[in-house]
């Protein structure tokens, strides 16, 4: 079971003894969308398809899991992020947190800090000067970085 | 405009490190950049430390551990930040002055210590890391006791402060009479990869094997792949002040064959450090750090014979130990980039400066010898005219 938090519900389900079918309980998820959601489940069912495919061959199960996340990827809108981001945390998915994480970092990966403002909906909130300050502190880093 | 873009304040601070742990150093200092939050998240030292350690795994050994947090070096954000970009030489840079706060007249060799990383095929193959200078110290802590010098520290640093400057973090010694290679010094050996160098009676008795096979392999030149392939970071780090530096050039400057033994490689890395008149005439400085290292087929990665580090001046000559450690003072402060390509840039200016000036120096010289060939030539004329007129 891959959704953690549903794993935890089903086993808190049995040491209360109530009768725990699986095909009719509702397992209430407040903090999860129906969208995010149904991506998860798509994903964890490409996860564990693709890992019983290729049950001895490792390097082969990573390999055909890459191609799936580029494809998905390429679906999925960088605002979207964040809501699977939370829905995988929600659910203790770990294989999927992992995934969205590298998704957002390679997103924001060599890119400039208005960028990263405007990827995360940001503001500066800085004192004035800080921001100076802290541009200057960081000046090697600036060089080589993508134009937005 | 709400749901629009990724919403930093739902993402918790847990889930923000996850995310950035996977970044580099540049992403980091961006968000840092961005917004308080993203400062506070982004500043962690853990991320940063986590981020030396990939970058520089040398930096994850005990006696790195013991070196960086023992400095006044202020977290593993700054070391990152002193040691990441590379020295740049660019046209009018101006060393900087002498009356600066953080240049002193003095360095002593104890406040210094070495980080090495060697990587090869994109791969960490060797991680040292050297606490001071062991040379210029106290010479007894030196692993090659067999000569027993004796030597107090006033004697060894005049010894070393005379000497052409050398640091020396791996080499081995050939014996002669045995004709094995046998280990002389290792700096701080604790912790190795299995790619270190060679073993003792590796070789076997005298010359690498001449046999049928072996000889295909040496005669095959690696010096393409090295070049494409070697990599290395040499950090030197300031104990006393908090700074550090990286003295590496990242990609090889030199790849050679050396002769007679073949499959054996040199090959150069380093940097150019502008000094002031005052220290060394022409006002520059070359930092090169020498590996050698030999190769054959079928092994997985080079054997490394000697990692070690020497400079010299505008016109080859070697400089002196006490001025080779003003000059990596100078280095410490000098002005960088992480922009690889001004860097490269920066070598080939100052190759171009060195062969100007090697012209002009033999010029002068053809000149002096044609005028003394001349006044000679009057002379014996003049001689033989009066000789014979009488």
């Amino acid at each position: 079971m891959k959704f953690c938090a549903v794993k935890q519900y089903f086993d808190d389900e049995n040491n209360n003894n109530i009768t725990s079918g699986a095909s009719t309980t509702m397992i209430p998820l407040p903090n999860v969308e129906s969208h995010p959601l149904a991506i998860l489940i798509t994903y964890c069912k490409k996860h564990l398809k693709i890992k019983a495919n290729n049950a001895d061959n490792k390097k082969e199960t990573e390999k055909e899991m890459e191609q799936y996340e580029q494809e998905l990827l390429k679906k999925v809108m960088p605002q979207e992020l964040t809501e699977l981001i939370l829905a995988a945390n929600y659910l203790n998915f770990k294989e999927a947190l992992d995934f969205f994480c590298r998704a957002v970092a390679s997103a924001i990966q060599n890119k400039s800090i208005e960028f990263v403002r405007k990827f995360f909906g940001l503001e500066s909130d800085f004192e004035l000067g800080e921001e100076e300050k802290l541009r200057e502190e960081f000046a090697w880093s600036f060089e080589g970085v993508d134009e937005d | 405009m709400e749901h629009h873009m990724c919403h930093l304040k739902e993402l918790s601070r847990d889930i923000l490190a996850d995310i950035f742990v996977r970044t580099d150093g540049s992403t980091l200092a961006s968000a840092a950049c961005a917004c308080c939050e993203l400062h506070d998240v982004a500043r962690d030292q853990s991320l940063w430390r986590q981020l030396c350690q990939a970058t520089w795994p040398s930096t994850a050994l005990e006696e790195a551990q013991h070196v960086i947090s023992s400095s006044p070096i202020g977290g593993f954000d700054k070391f990152y930040a002193y040691s990441y970009p590379l020295i740049l030489h660019a046209k009018g840079t101006k060393p900087m002055p002498f009356k600066c706060p953080e240049l002193k007249t003095h360095v002593s060799p104890s406040e210094l210590a070495s980080l090495v990383d060697v990587y090869y095929r994109k791969e960490c193959v060797l991680s040292k890391v050297l606490d001071g200078i062991p040379e210029a110290m106290n010479f007894s802590h030196a692993k090659d006791s067999e000569y027993n010098w004796n030597m107090n520290s006033n004697d060894c640093w005049r010894w070393y402060s005379n000497c052409p400057f050398k640091l020396e973090l791996l080499s081995l010694d050939y014996d002669k009479f045995t004709g094995f290679y046998n280990e002389l010094s290792y700096a701080n050996n604790e912790n190795d990869n299995h790619c270190h160098g060679l073993d003792a009676n590796d070789e076997g008795r005298g010359f690498p094997s001449t046999s049928g096979v072996d000889d295909e392999n040496l005669r095959h030149d690696y010096s393409m792949e090295l070049m494409e392939s070697l990599r290395l970071s040499w950090v030197l780090l300031d104990k006393k002040n908090g700074r550090s530096v990286n003295l590496s050039s990242w990609k090889p400057l030199l790849v050679q064959k050396t002769w007679p033994f073949h499959g054996v490689y040199l090959i150069h890395f380093g940097s150019i450090v502008a000094v002031e008149e005052s220290l060394l005439p022409h006002k520059l400085s070359k930092c090169i750090i020498i590996v050698r290292c030999k190769m054959t087929e079928g092994e997985g990665c080079p054997k490394w014979m000697e990692i070690s580090m020497q400079m010299e001046d505008l016109t080859g000559a070697s400089v002196s130990g006490s001025k080779g450690l003003m000059v990596l003072n100078h280095a410490l402060n000098c002005l960088q980039s992480s922009n690889h390509l001004e860097v490269e840039q920066g070598f080939h200016q100052y190759e171009k400066k060195r062969r100007e000036m090697m012209k002009k120096k033999q010029f002068r010289e053809t000149l002096i010898d044609s005028f003394c060939v001349t006044i000679e030539i009057t002379v014996l004329v003049v001689f033989c005219y009066y000789f014979f007129s009488f």
